[in-house]
């Protein structure tokens, strides 16, 4: 048993640099999140590919800039939080009632049976933000809006806002099981779906991260398909459906950014 | 099944020249080249955070220095906790309480807990530092438990996907998971092969092979000694294992020996497990069953290198005796061992 393979553990060790050397080139590269750039900076990654290029014209008529997030596998929740916020900022009423949902989801997630003691950090971490970027803050919108983009390249406090969404989503899971249970494939539980695929950091989101995080946070997100698919037009989707959006998003395969309309 | 933990064992042993070289000067350089395959974010702190005081490092030192002072204030049942330096958060020594009512009652293991630069998104890695004869620990003493798995996808490992790391996991949650462990061995990934055999063997013949609660009580026993000689009072009772101490320590002194709360009554020998428990139903085979012991015993001390030397404490000893006055009797009353 001990004989077979030998070379197992090389090529893990291998694997695990390259992993590495990649992750770090991205980190190099990639701030947690960018500037509002042109929406047609994008033409530039698809070297003229027409495809791409009719359907990156087409968004184009929709929303004028883009803000890129690293993809480090966290980029929904990053972009979803990033792109909230922003939009609370200049939404008082909305921003009052979501720091009340906020302070108020720890206890829900304490009693759905996660150790209080770290939970209380994370939720203590993403609570100062908030307060961090209400739009009474002193200074006015621009001051508060460059304060969100400072502490979200900020990796101690971005990563801490990502693991509670991420525990958020988690516990929206849990908390209705019941119809979470029909969108996960194979044979995953809800808790085993929920430990494996939502709650570790870097682990990517699916449409049901999506549905679970909107729904349990009451905002509306529109995401923008922009893949290899016919038709020439980037589809559209809701989350939930049938909500007003508040937060858009663009997805290319693996990865989410942020979209501002028009 | 097996193989998610052996390719981890192999590693470990070809990395193993690298930590020991490294361990004397950083371990940055051995949490980044070891264990952690989800520890990214260890590169991105040279990254664009130039205007940023906050390094995914700062965060993991946040992290240990909380969960470290909570459990210095309110210690946890069944085990403490201290710092191997003063000044370096990261890595732990750890002592974990035999349960009382099972087979490693009085036993006093030692462990130390190293933890990656990017806690709590990776986990720490334990290693032993008593023999631990157990179907999830390695010869060399390092443990196998999936909750210190960073969440990978590999349908290999034979693992519940449902026990993996996240970051709300902590130090208290795993040195429970630890402690039920070491009762409830988990068989589908065994560390030690030899180890997994037995328990099985033991558990299928419902108790009547007894070799892996010999060798187990062994070494809670031996373990109890060296306890004893380091001036430790290992909890032999239910009541005096759950015990919350109140007292803090008061100075810096205080994690030393005097930190393992004196508090709890001191027990006799008689109350361990002695010799003659051991070979209550084995006389017939006695002489074959010695034989596989000792070679198992010395397996185990083979990767272990010394690491698990006496402190031999005069201090301690004299602590020890003093407390023996008030000892008291085993709780007889608790439950029989888990078997």
């Amino acid at each position: 048993m001990e004989s077979f393979k030998q070379n197992d553990g090389n090529r893990d060790e291998l694997i695990i640099q390259q992993q590495r050397e990649i992750e770090k080139e991205i980190s190099d590269t990639t701030p947690l999140v960018s500037e509002q750039l042109p929406l047609t900076c994008l033409w530039a990654e698809y070297n003229g590919d027409d495809i791409f290029t009719a359907k990156i014209q087409d968004l184009s008529t929709k929303y004028k800039f883009i803000r890129r997030t690293r993809p480090d596998g966290n980029c929904f929740f990053r972009a979803f939080a990033y792109s909230y916020l922003e939009y609370l900022i200049s939404n008082s009423s909305a921003y009052q009632e979501f720091r009340k949902l906020a302070e108020e989801s720890k206890d829900k997630l304490v009693q759905l049976g996660f150790p209080s003691f770290t939970l209380e950090d994370f939720h203590e971490t993403f609570m100062e933000v908030i307060k961090r970027v209400s739009p009474d803050n002193p200074g006015g919108p621009s001051k508060v809006q460059s304060e969100l983009h400072k502490i979200f390249n900020e990796q101690g406090y971005s990563d801490y806002v990502v693991v509670y969404l991420r525990l958020i989503t988690s516990g929206k899971l849990q908390e209705e099981a019941d119809f979470y249970q029909n969108f996960i494939e194979g044979d995953f539980t809800i808790e085993e779906f929920r430990h494996q695929e939502v709650e570790p950091m870097y682990k990517e989101s699916d449409h049901i991260h999506i549905i679970a995080l909107c729904t349990a946070l009451g905002a509306g997100v529109r995401v923008e398909y922009l893949d290899r698919g016919e038709g020439g037009t980037v589809k559209a989707h809701d989350f939930p459906e049938g909500t007003e959006p508040r937060i858009y998003l663009i997805y290319r395969p693996g990865h989410y950014d942020i979209l501002y309309p028009n | 099944m097996e193989s998610f933990c052996i390719d981890r064992a192999r590693r470990q042993l070809q990395l193993g020249e690298q930590m020991t070289t490294a361990a004397s000067t950083s371990q940055h350089a051995t949490s980044s080249s070891t264990l952690m395959a989800g520890s990214g974010s260890l590169a991105t702190s040279s990254s664009a955070s130039a205007a940023t005081t906050t390094t995914p490092s700062s965060s993991a030192v946040r992290a240990l220095a909380m969960e470290y002072k909570s459990l210095q204030e309110e210690p946890v049942e069944g085990f403490r906790v201290k710092l191997i330096n003063d000044d370096n958060l990261f890595e732990w020594e750890v002592a974990i309480f035999g349960p009382p009512d099972t087979l490693y009652q009085g036993g006093y293991f030692k462990a130390h807990m190293k933890f990656p630069h990017d806690y709590p998104y990776s986990p720490p890695s334990i290693r032993f530092l008593t023999k631990v004869w157990h179907p999830n620990v390695y010869e060399n003493g390092d443990l196998c438990i999936s909750i210190l798995h960073p969440p990978v996808d590999d349908p290999q490992s034979g693992e519940l996907p449902c026990e993996r790391w996240n970051p709300t996991q902590n130090v208290r949650t795993i040195l429970l998971s630890v402690i039920s462990l070491l009762n409830e061995p988990n068989t589908f990934s065994p560390a030690n092969v030899d180890a997994s055999v037995m328990y099985r063997r033991w558990r299928d013949s419902q108790g009547k092979d007894n070799e892996y609660p010999n060798i187990i009580r062994k070494q809670a026993l031996a373990a109890n000694a060296e306890a004893k000689r380091e001036g430790i009072v290992v909890p032999m009772t239910l009541e005096d294992y759950c015990l919350k101490p109140t007292r803090k320590p008061t100075t810096e002194s205080g994690l030393d020996a005097n930190f393992y709360d004196d508090d709890f009554d001191l027990e006799t020998e008689d109350d361990l497990p002695t010799d003659d428990d051991f070979d209550e139903d084995d006389d017939d085979d006695e002489d074959e069953d010695e034989d596989e012991e000792d070679s198992a015993t010395a397996s185990i001390s083979k990767n272990n290198g010394g690491s698990s030397k006496c402190k031999n404490n005069g201090l301690g000893r004299e602590a020890a005796a003093a407390g023996a006055d008030d000892a008291e009797s085993a709780d007889d009353s608790g439950k029989g061992e888990t078997t």
